[in-house]
């Protein structure tokens, strides 16, 4: 294209942007009356004409002799490989360097890395049910809600402690997730996105409105872990032992943060291990080829609604774990929480790290857990960035930034 | 001998539109039977309402088994008897039946098909499609399969070895680390067949195979279907638009029209059928009667074509994976 | 139970009703053209509300006295506007997505969802806005005995003559124009359409410029009716006016009305004399009961798998 031509793509982009944007940011209401802010769609509309512009000069650019190279190299391929993408000493370092990471962390930053693998977590989990399964799950956070309130409940009416709660609430999760799937999953159509997302709301406005149980909008307070049947906190409860009575060592509040987070990398370790595993079984095979074509693993003898309801309750059980993980390291649950925006955000941790790669969301969960911090005065425009990253993913790299790979198998001939 | 299938007065209506009307036929056991008949004839409802992706108003489907005689019909789409009303397993059982569908029953009972358009997992390799077929016969246990137990890896072998050996058969073995999506046409068509062949059925039921072939892929399938039929043990169901194919390797065709049979009978007695030609080309008798007309004029067996000679060069074919084009400057 | 209480839900029920409706057409219309979910749907009926009480203060501020006048206004800019938001969110997101897989647009239709509910918190802020009482006084219906069983605000009389005037429009527009003609082509085969000459693309806009519209009137009017609106009321609306389409078939023109008004006097009437926190939990029930029992909804045809 031409620079002229160029510019009046740019321009007409630009032009619509002012148009679009003029009553609503133009105008801001106030009271009955409203305020005038013209700057803003003006601000707007440049912003789009600027954006236009670099966006078709970097096309253009990629376009030149010495770059095309790099295009090619970026392009999402599909590779057929045996080789693991990082080898086992790789791993073992990355896994030191995380788990050394108490050690010379804050308490704050500490807690911020926590929340981060609790992505991390629900995102393995919903990557399961979206990137592999192809089904879209717009309520994931209630099954993270279930684990939640599940494990402040169930300590607070039943005794449930952390270890019983995690297998517990996993179950919970994944039988909330088998009923709710079970009248859905065997329709065509995308039915189920909307289910779920109806469920989540739903699930919240339970627990907002069932104060007596719930407690309402004020929430619960969740308790600390125990450690082989010590407590972490300062006073333990009724016949328990206080940890640092036990070995005889100074109080650390930051225990309590330590050990939760060690025992969820190592949760996350064992997960990202297992779904790489599942995704090379016949089951995990089911799930990838039901996303492809559902007529056709029908003819095969695939039950699509069993196939497609174990991915359904799995991800909810991996959802209902990361609650609990994340009353523990609360102290506290309330649904403010668990909301709609909870939901996408950990959806955008999928769609970003690229659907179906387990790699791509822990990667994904961190980063953008981290930046969030870093870049806390921006929080206003986190979630529209998310939906701009989330429209722009799937138009421009559906299958996400790392190219995928595809199991290779050594056959020699029989004959 | 018992056929081995035998479907009897299947009726199939589409709101008010009768697709299928009391259609009646057998399936002899080890012969290649043909469905025949024009455009909207109900062929494609008929494979449909067999392999149980449709449910037929009326009818019977029974397939003739060693273990004994399986109601396909009623396996896919159970009813529930008036003396079950209060029975609360079977109510049960049909609550989970209506849940989960049928369909994959058809398959346990021994019959694979494939599709008019080809339905392949693009973005799965070649072997990945085959062991998605195969899904039943590997360890199935969960933690057999996380541990990776010496079982499953056994289990695991020999399903990738049933796989290669299909493979071997139909010339594909190089491709079987490719990616599905990214074969040629006919290489795909013949995927799709051999992945219904992992599913180990007795029945084959192909939905035009021939479509979009060349004639030389469409004789080099041709000698296939009769492979699998002479030394495969298989019996073969198949749709065909293809009038050689049809009229040179099938022990048996049934022409269908309007969703009715109008003739069965062995392809040379089909050839003249007054009753078929009606239906394909809208005259009741042979256009010339001498030398056999209409249909006849198109038949040209196997043995009496030309031998196609040798292509001076294969076509260019580019794999991306293989080749960076665009680094190569011009 | 009281007479005078159950009338007066069954009229609050009829006008929640006849905003689902209006919401309900965007959904049908789209899914029946597409087969996708509109998750922004939604969130464009949230726009219209607020291009209603912004138009409105702009006219107001102008000076402009008459209601009916205001109104007439407000309505036309609110249409246009929202049309022109529908329209945009198809160009931008759904239509780069035509040829790709199943979930890429459902995905982007939760990323427009959130864009937009994200740009007004932050350019309208996240406090609830509303615009005042404009029209006043209201009517008693009366039993054949002469007792009152309920009463009828202009303001409700406003909005079920403009959702049947709207409708009607549609219904009209879709059974005798070309246009219309277009569209039912497009729903019913868009290949086929598409090599009858039909640019389907400009039909897939259509569908939601008259979508967004659709919303418009309904925007509007639930501003008039209750007042008050925040940028996230896009969300449970959109939820259930998506019920109403999938009760009363999804796909069908008619069935959205009827879902709607249905879904809404169950709503009304469940609020009424059972709980009013669980509303919502109702109108859920009742999408996941359909969808059970009846998934073609009860003017629908029941899709046949193709094979």
């Amino acid at each position: 294209m031409s620079i002229a031509a160029s510019l009046k793509h740019a321009a007409r982009w630009g032009g619509l942007t002012l148009l679009l944007s003029l009553p609503l940011s133009g105008w801001m209401l106030n009271g009955y009356q409203v305020t005038t802010t013209w700057h803003r769609p003006l601000w707007l509309a440049g912003g789009v004409f600027v954006g236009t512009l670099l966006a078709m000069a970097l096309a253009r650019l990629l376009e030149m002799p010495p770059l095309r190279k790099l295009r090619w190299r970026m392009q999402t391929k599909i590779t057929v490989t045996r080789r693991p993408a990082l080898p086992a000493w790789e791993w073992g370092v990355l896994l030191t360097i995380a788990a050394t990471l108490p050690l010379w962390l804050s308490t704050y930053w500490l807690n911020v890395m926590i929340l981060a693998l609790i992505y991390a977590v629900l995102g393995l989990g919903l990557n399961i049910v979206v990137g592999l399964a192809g089904l879209l799950d717009l309520g994931y956070v209630a099954f993270y809600a279930v684990g939640a309130y599940g494990y402040a409940l169930g300590s607070q009416y039943l005794g449930l402690g952390f270890w019983t709660a995690l297998p517990f609430c996993a179950l919970l999760a994944a039988t909330f997730g088998t009923v709710l799937g079970f009248p859905v999953l065997r329709m065509r159509g995308d039915y189920l996105a909307i289910v779920t997302l109806g469920f989540g709301e739903i699930i919240r406005l339970l627990l907002n409105n069932g104060t007596e149980i719930t407690g309402g909008p004020n929430g619960l307070p969740a308790p600390a872990p125990t450690l082989f049947g010590l407590e972490l906190t300062r006073v333990a409860g009724q016949g328990g032992t206080p940890w640092h009575t036990f070995f005889n060592v100074t109080y650390n509040p930051n225990l309590r943060a330590v050990v939760i987070y060690m025992v969820l990398l190592a949760f996350l370790a064992l997960l990202f291990f297992c779904v790489g595993r599942l995704q090379r079984m016949p089951i995990g095979r089911a799930w990838e080829a039901l996303r492809e074509d559902e007529i056709a693993c029908r003819s095969l003898g695939i039950n699509h609604v069993t196939v497609k309801l174990s991915a359904f309750a799995m991800g909810a059980a991996i959802g209902g774990i990361g609650g609990v993980f994340f009353a523990a390291a609360q102290g506290f649950v309330n649904p403010t929480s668990f909301t709609f925006f909870e939901s996408a955000l950990i959806l955008a941790v999928v769609v970003l790290g690229g659907l179906g790669s387990s790699g791509g969301v822990v990667v994904a969960a961190l980063v953008i857990n981290i930046l969030h911090e870093l870049l806390r005065e921006f929080s206003d425009y986190r979630v529209l960035v998310f939906g701009m990253a989330m429209v722009v993913m799937m138009i421009w790299r559906p299958r996400g930034l790392l190219s995928m790979r595809r199991q290779f198998f050594a056959v020699g001939k029989n004959l | 001998m018992t056929p081995l299938l035998t479907v009897r007065d299947l009726s199939m209506h589409f709101g008010g539109v009768a697709a299928l009307q009391g259609v009646t036929f057998t399936v002899a056991r080890g012969a290649i039977t043909a469905i025949i008949g024009p455009n909207g004839a109900g062929k494609t409802t008929v494979f449909n309402c067999l392999t149980g992706f449709y449910a037929a108003a009326a009818g019977v489907v029974r397939l003739q088994r060693e273990e004994g005689e399986i109601d396909l019909m009623r396996a896919v789409h159970p009813t529930l008897q008036p003396r079950d009303y209060l029975n609360p397993r079977a109510l049960a059982r049909q609550a989970y039946g209506w849940m989960t569908g049928g369909t994959h029953k058809v398959v346990r009972a021994g019959v694979a098909r494939t599709f008019q358009n080809v339905r392949l997992f693009r973005d799965m390799t070649v072997l990945e499609n085959l062991l998605v077929a195969q899904h039943r016969l590997v360890e199935r246990r969960l933690w057999a399969g996380i541990l990776r137990t010496r079982e499953y890896l056994a289990a695991e072998a020999a399903a990738l070895d049933r796989a290669v050996a299909w493979l071997e058969l139909f010339g594909m073995f190089e491709d079987a680390n490719r990616l599905a999506g990214e074969l040629p046409y006919g290489q795909q068509r013949r995927l799709e067949i051999i992945r219904a062949l992992c599913t180990d059925p007795v029945l084959l039921c192909l939905d035009e195979p021939a479509a979009g072939l060349n004639p030389r892929e469409t004789q080099a399938l041709s000698r296939m279907i009769l492979r699998l039929r002479d030394h495969h043990d298989l019996t073969i169901l198949l749709i065909e638009h293809d009038m050689n194919l049809v009229m040179n390797i099938s022990d048996h065709v049934v022409v269908l029209d309007h969703g009715e049979v109008i003739a069965s009978g062995t392809p040379a007695a089909m050839q003249g059928h007054p009753a078929v030609l009606e239906a394909y080309l809208g005259v009741a008798e042979p256009v010339d009667g001498a030398s056999g007309g209409g249909l006849r004029e198109e038949v040209v067996p196997v043995s009496s074509l030309p031998p196609v000679p040798p292509k001076p060069r294969p076509p260019l074919i580019i794999d991306p994976s293989v080749a960076d084009i665009e680094a190569c400057p011009p | 139970m009281n007479g005078y209480i159950v009338g007066q839900q069954v009229i609050n029920g009829l006008v929640l009703g006849a905003i689902y409706g209006l919401i309900a057409v965007g959904y049908t219309m789209v899914y029946g053209i597409m087969g996708m979910i509109n998750f922004a749907h939604g969130d464009i009926y949230m726009i219209s509300a607020y291009l209603a009480a912004i138009f409105l203060a702009l006219l107001t501020g102008a000076g402009v006295q008459s209601v009916p006048v205001a109104l007439v206004l407000v309505l036309a800019l609110t249409i246009l506007f929202t049309a022109f938001y529908g329209w945009t969110v198809e160009r931008v997101a759904y239509r780069p997505l035509r040829n790709s897989n199943r979930l890429a647009p459902l995905i982007s239709a939760i990323g427009v969802s959130l864009i937009l509910q994200n740009y007004v918190r932050i350019s309208q802020g996240a406090r609830n806005q509303g615009i005042p009482a404009l029209i006043e006084g209201h009517v008693r219906v009366n039993a054949a005995d002469g007792v009152t069983i309920g009463q009828v605000t202009y303001t409700q009389i406003l909005i079920v003559s403009a959702a049947l005037l709207s409708m009607g429009a549609l219904a009209w527009i879709m059974r005798h124009t070309t246009l219309g003609r277009s569209c039912r082509a497009t729903q019913q085969d868009r290949v086929m359409a598409e090599l009858l000459g039909i640019n389907t693309d400009h039909i897939i806009a259509t569908v939601f410029i008259m979508g967004a519209a659709m919303a418009a009137v309904a925007g509007l009017l639930v501003t008039l009716n209750y007042g008050s609106f925040d940028f996230f009321i896009g969300f449970v609306v959109g939820i259930k006016a998506f019920t109403a389409a999938v009760l009363g078939g999804i796909g069908s023109l008619p069935g959205a009305m009827l879902g709607g008004v249905i879904l809404g006097l169950c709503e009304s009437l469940f609020s009424g004399f059972v709980n009013t926190d669980y509303k919502d939990v109702f109108a859920f029930a009742v999408l996941i009961l359909v969808l059970v029992v009846r998934p073609s909804g009860l003017l629908g045809h029941p899709e046949v798998e193709k094979v």
